[in-house]
């Protein structure tokens, strides 16, 4: 796949990228730590300290920073068709590059906030999930990777929402509405193991976003039983925005049918 | 087709209808089914320049954008014989608080998929500077914040640095850049490419360049083709047509 052979070009675009809109910013490109940090600081403290749930809390905090790279990435996409595009990306490749550096920009403090995490975790929480430094490592490893995963997903996930919001221009407003809403119904506080399996399926199908969450939880309570039914709507979503935009470079001609219209 | 670069069957085109449902229907139909062009029947020869004439409005940019499919007709067909065609409107910049060098890069990196720091990059980063003619220190001033005249200078030199291989060049408005001097400057070497490619559409309301560079002038009116001709012929009609 031509986005890990021109990796170097990407970061290249996503640095560039941040040069640019950091600029004048006082703290500059800070703000794109502290607002996830505030965030987890938070959480952190309402869920491990008020409702005493000691590491739990952390956990959460842990999931809900790999949404914000969802939720901002996906947010922010319905600005990334625009007439300029095609004078400066007008080849698949480049745009393939271009709209994946995007991502990028959104993921890169995740990947520098989640061993900061694990190392805070090891320091103060590890009093309830006591982990040996070696499961640290794997955590961090695992993480890690589900956090490269989600990435791609968030890319496969985007480009079409990019250009059905061109189309269908309310989509902009509503986006925000099913973010809060998937994540609200996501197994942060709870898990989908009611006595009602309809339920169960309901929320674990209905969420496109439900298996990160369900993810993060088998990563950190080890024997938790994974509900497998909840990675059948991402599949469906991937397969059917490949063969709708990616397959044949489809995507190319979308934008141009868009973008003067 | 083989001697013919492009040819436009019965060509229509509308945009696209308002959908919000709180706007009235007579609020939306005055202004929503209108063709921008009616019927367009052309045929464009290779080797051969072409202008494009006629008031704003008429359905200048609209014809471009067709040719070079960057837009589809409502009806009609569109035949292309070229492969590596390039339409230029807006001079091109990556991200306007970024300086021109910044800029530089990023839009190298996507043209040519390669590092910073091969020869082709101080060769192409050459061309630029020679192209935008700016000293060092605006160089590294951002785009905002740079002058409207400096602006496309810089856009026009972004622009040309990578415009290679072009089988059939389609300029709309992409004239007069900076001062008297870079216009002069940056005509002529639009010229020179337009030569290189040895196909092209202009659209430019500076009657100057049309009837300098032109073989032949399409004039269009309110959406139709009125006429195709010699420069001084179409030129004289629109000049009346004005009057």
């Amino acid at each position: 796949m031509g986005v890990f052979k021109n990796f170097l070009i990407i970061s290249k675009l996503t640095s560039l990228e941040y040069k640019a809109v950091h600029r004048t910013k006082l703290f500059g490109i800070l703000w794109k730590f502290l607002n996830p940090l505030l965030f987890i600081g938070v959480y952190t403290f309402v869920f491990s300290t008020l409702y005493s749930g000691g590491s739990r809390g952390y956990v959460i905090s842990m999931g809900i920073l790999l949404f914000s790279g969802i939720s901002t990435s996906i947010n922010s996409c319905t600005t990334w068709v625009q007439p300029k595009i095609l004078s400066f990306a007008s080849s698949p490749k480049k745009l393939k590059l271009l709209f994946f550096s995007k991502i990028y920009f959104n993921f890169i403090p995740i990947f520098y906030l989640i061993p900061v995490l694990v190392f805070v975790q090891r320091i103060i929480f590890n009093i309830d999930f006591k982990f040996s430094l070696l499961e640290s490592v794997e955590i961090l490893i695992q993480v890690y990777l589900l956090t490269i995963f989600v990435m791609f997903y968030c890319y496969i996930v985007c480009v079409p929402i990019a250009l059905i919001s061109k189309r269908l221009t309310d989509l902009k407003d509503l986006i925000n509405h099913l973010l809060r809403v998937a994540l609200y119904l996501s197994p942060i506080l709870w898990v989908a193991k009611t006595e009602n399996s309809f339920v169960n399926y309901l929320l674990q199908i209905g969420n496109p976003f439900y298996f990160i969450f369900e993810t993060m939880n088998y990563i950190i309570y080890r024997s938790y039983e994974f509900a497998y039914i909840s990675l059948i709507t991402p599949f469906v979503i991937s397969v059917s925005f490949y063969l709708l935009v990616f397959r044949k470079n489809k995507f190319i001609n979308q934008i141009r049918e868009i973008v003067y219209r | 087709m083989s001697n013919l670069i492009t040819e436009l069957e019965d060509c229509s085109f509308r945009y696209d209808v308002v959908k919000n449902i709180f706007l009235r229907k007579g609020e939306v139909s005055n202004y929503s089914n209108k063709l921008v062009l009616e019927s367009v029947n052309i045929t464009l020869k290779k080797n051969a320049i072409y202008g494009v004439l006629g008031k704003n409005g008429s359905g200048k940019s609209t014809l471009i954008k067709l040719i070079f499919d960057v837009l589809k007709p409502s009806t009609g067909i569109i035949k292309r014989n070229f492969t590596k065609g390039k339409l230029l409107d807006t001079p091109l910049f990556f991200h306007n608080e970024l300086n021109s060098l910044d800029n530089f890069n990023a839009i190298y990196s996507l043209e040519t998929f390669e590092r910073l720091n091969t020869d082709n990059f101080e060769k192409k980063l050459a061309v630029f500077k020679e192209l935008c003619q700016l000293n060092n220190e605006d160089l590294y001033k951002p785009i905002s914040n740079l002058s409207s005249g400096m602006k496309a200078k810089v856009g026009f030199a972004l622009t040309m640095t990578f415009l290679e291989n072009v089988d059939f060049l389609g300029l709309d408005e992409f004239f007069s850049f900076g001062d008297a001097e870079y216009k002069k400057f940056s005509t002529n070497f639009l010229k020179s490419k337009i030569k290189e490619s040895g196909s092209a559409i202009i659209i430019s309301h500076s009657l100057d360049v049309l009837s300098n560079s032109c073989d032949e002038i399409i004039y269009i009116d309110k959406g139709r083709v009125e006429n195709i001709d010699k420069p001084e012929i179409i030129i004289s009609q629109y000049t009346k047509h004005l009057k």
